[in-house]
């Protein structure tokens, strides 16, 4: 199937998602590959809105918070998220997924991995004379701070679905 | 610029200044074919790789707006600062349309 760059983004995160949601069903996975996929998700989704289809969009990991913002200036979206006319009540609703989507866009691996995320190994701690180090696995690591079965969680993860409808 | 689109960019302009009270102003940047704004908003998220990052939206007819839309939210010391998109005019080009200037 023949795409453009906007087309091509939405098709890669609908894919993603259904991946997404699939591992949430499996048992046995660890949750790092569920967050993984939440991370790119987010990236893709607003990727495919930083194109209006002609070129490539910014190589930037962090924009899906970005994007909240300028989603909220947006009728179709704010219509098809239940809010027509509530302009100040779609400000409440986006702020209120914000704060998750940060949470999310934070777990992206940066390129030095000196910090949780769910893809590489990260460094917890170096002994003081640098005999030791301890590395962290992401597949062996609580990630405390996003509890995909929570309403916060829920709620981005179904504007994340409006957003791929409306694409 | 098309007048059409320069009437559908002012109504798009006030209607987005209404749903984010926090912007000061918004500029044009012209297009032909689709609405371009640059909005300056204090409380938006610096940029963080020094390019100008505009979110594209389709038409709506219903809401009077037949062109797609490209929405860019900057900080004020971004402006004129960050690299514009590849297809896009100079900033010498970019206008003020909101507020309204004579």
């Amino acid at each position: 199937m023949a795409h453009d760059w906007r087309s091509a983004f939405a098709a890669q995160a609908r894919s993603d998602y259904k991946l997404f949601r699939r591992l949430c069903q499996l048992e046995g996975v660890e949750n790092c590959h569920r967050i993984h996929y939440l991370c790119m998700v987010t990236e893709k989704v607003a990727k495919a809105f930083l194109t209006n289809g002609r070129t490539q969009p910014q190589t930037s990991h962090y924009v899906f918070t970005k994007f909240l913002k300028a989603a909220n200036q947006n009728r179709t979206l704010r219509n098809v998220c239940g809010y027509k006319n509530r302009l100040s009540a779609f400000r409440g609703y986006l702020e209120g997924i914000k704060k998750t989507a940060q949470e999310v866009e934070n777990l992206v691996p940066k390129s030095d991995c000196q910090a949780p995320n769910p893809e590489y190994p990260w460094l917890l701690r170096t002994s003081k004379l640098g005999h030791k180090t301890i590395v962290e696995v992401p597949a062996e690591y609580n990630f405390k701070t996003i509890d995909l079965k929570s309403p916060k969680v829920l709620k981005m993860l179904r504007f994340i679905e409006i957003c791929l409808e409306t694409l | 610029m098309n007048a059409e689109i320069m009437n559908a960019a002012m109504r798009l302009a006030r209607e987005n200044k209404e749903a984010e009270p926090a912007i000061i102003r918004i500029y044009i940047s012209p297009a032909e074919d689709e609405i371009r704004l640059i909005e300056i908003d204090p409380s938006t998220i610096k940029s963080d790789d020094e390019h100008l990052l505009p979110f594209f939206f389709a038409p709506d007819l219903e809401g009077g707006i037949p062109y797609r839309s490209a929405i860019a939210l900057i900080r004020e010391e971004e402006f004129k600062k960050l690299r514009l998109p590849q297809e896009w005019a100079s900033w010498d080009e970019v206008k003020q349309i909101w507020p309204q200037v004579d």
